[in-house]
């Protein structure tokens, strides 16, 4: 009778080697997979986080528009001497947000920041300026109205006022921040 | 004496013991990774697709209101929470007059658990639209016992609420929905809006 031939090595099934490697690529692959998976929640995360910052910022501009319109620069402005209500007495240009962690560089703790161009005096202290250079601002630009642009303090009589909100807070990929940039008129109700 | 290797042999009992814990100890561990992945990554989902959802419909919500006339709005009790609006928006212009909508209003329906969006609300000719059903019976961290638990100032106020503040209507809801293992995702959002008209 006549055995085909067969050698060993065609007889043999897996060597423990094989099986090894085997074992290794099914962890890479293992790795593969759950990396992806952690980059997905990452950038959820991350795609969260930014909604949440663009939500405050979008209330805050509603909360802007609320205000009676020349009183807007001195409630939100950084100096609480010229609040209308009284030193201290506005809400400021910081502000919280809920949800999300300050930046470690934040000076108060706070995530949103209200900013208007302005440029200090020495003497004046805080002022609402049309020759401050802010091109995301459109500035410099005429602020009362009077198609002059000048270096005077136009708090008490914009009619045109550019704001930038600013969130930037402390992310899951770092410190990371949201603008918002636009400009506040004054309107009025159709009687 | 060295022993002759037979053609036939396959692994020894040690290698195959060995083998086999090595394959349960790699595959238990991909599976237990595996599961835990595809349980946060589908909790992930979830939890984005309420919050989308709860993103969409308060869009809706503020994108009605802020077409308003802060002088129509309804209740007009400022501070306090109520679960419904009522409102009217400009239509635009006609012979110098501002045409009007017809009423709209926004609130919970009877089971609490359902925004719907109602024009010409008590009358006749009244239509009603279901913006969402997934409305949490008080809103996120809020229990009914006459504290103010999640801090925003108000008491036992409802998955929909909204409030009244000088010229803003803040508007907040809380989405909720039971997961399959009991688990309940919870998605809240916070608008606030100024009447345009």
């Amino acid at each position: 009778m006549h055995t085909p031939l067969v050698s060993r090595r065609d007889r043999a099934g897996f060597t423990f080697v094989e099986l090894a490697v085997t074992l290794v690529i099914l962890l890479v692959a293992l790795l593969i997979f759950s990396s992806t998976l952690s980059s997905v929640a990452e950038q959820r995360a991350i795609n969260r986080e930014s909604a949440l910052a663009q939500e405050a910022a979008r209330n805050m501009l509603e909360s802007l528009r609320s205000e009676p319109f020349p009183e807007v620069f001195a409630r939100y402005n950084s100096d609480p001497a010229d609040d209308p209500g009284g030193a201290g007495t506005a809400p400021g240009h910081r502000f919280a947000v809920a949800n999300l962690d300050e930046a470690p560089d934040s000076p108060d703790a706070l995530e949103g920041e209200i900013v208007f161009p302005t440029a200090v005096d020495p003497v004046a202290g805080l002022q609402l300026r049309e020759d401050v250079v802010d091109r995301a601002l459109g500035l410099p630009r005429d602020l009362s109205g009077d198609s002059v642009i000048d270096a005077g303090d136009h708090a008490l009589d914009y009619f045109v006022l550019p704001v930038r909100i600013t969130v930037r807070w402390k992310g899951r990929s770092g410190t990371r921040e949201y603008q918002l940039t636009t400009q506040l008129c004054q309107w009025r109700k159709l009687t | 004496m060295r022993r002759p290797s037979s053609p036939r042999a396959g692994w020894t009992l040690v290698e195959m013991c060995l083998a086999g814990l090595l394959v349960t100890v790699v595959m238990g561990k991909a599976a237990f990774v595996m599961q835990s992945a595809l349980g946060l990554a589908s909790e992930e989902t979830a939890s984005m697709h309420y919050e989308d959802q709860a993103r969409t419909v308060i869009d809706r919500i503020a994108l009605a209101v802020m077409g308003s006339d802060r002088g129509t709005l309804l209740p007009q009790i400022e501070e306090v929470h109520s679960d419904k609006i009522r409102y009217t928006f400009s239509l635009g212009m006609e012979d110098g007059e501002v045409v009007w909508s017809p009423p709209e209003e926004i609130c919970l329906d009877d089971t609490r658990r359902a925004i719907e969006w109602r024009e010409n609300p008590g009358l006749a000719e009244e239509r009603q639209v279901v913006w969402s059903n997934l409305v949490a019976p008080l809103l996120q961290g809020e229990s009914v016992n006459g504290v103010d638990d999640n801090g925003n100032g108000l008491i036992d106020e409802d998955g929909l609420s909204f409030v009244l503040d000088g010229e803003r209507v803040i508007i907040r809801l809380t989405l909720r929905r039971p997961e399959v293992n009991g688990r309940t995702v919870d998605q809240t959002v916070e608008r606030i809006v100024t009447c345009r008209n």
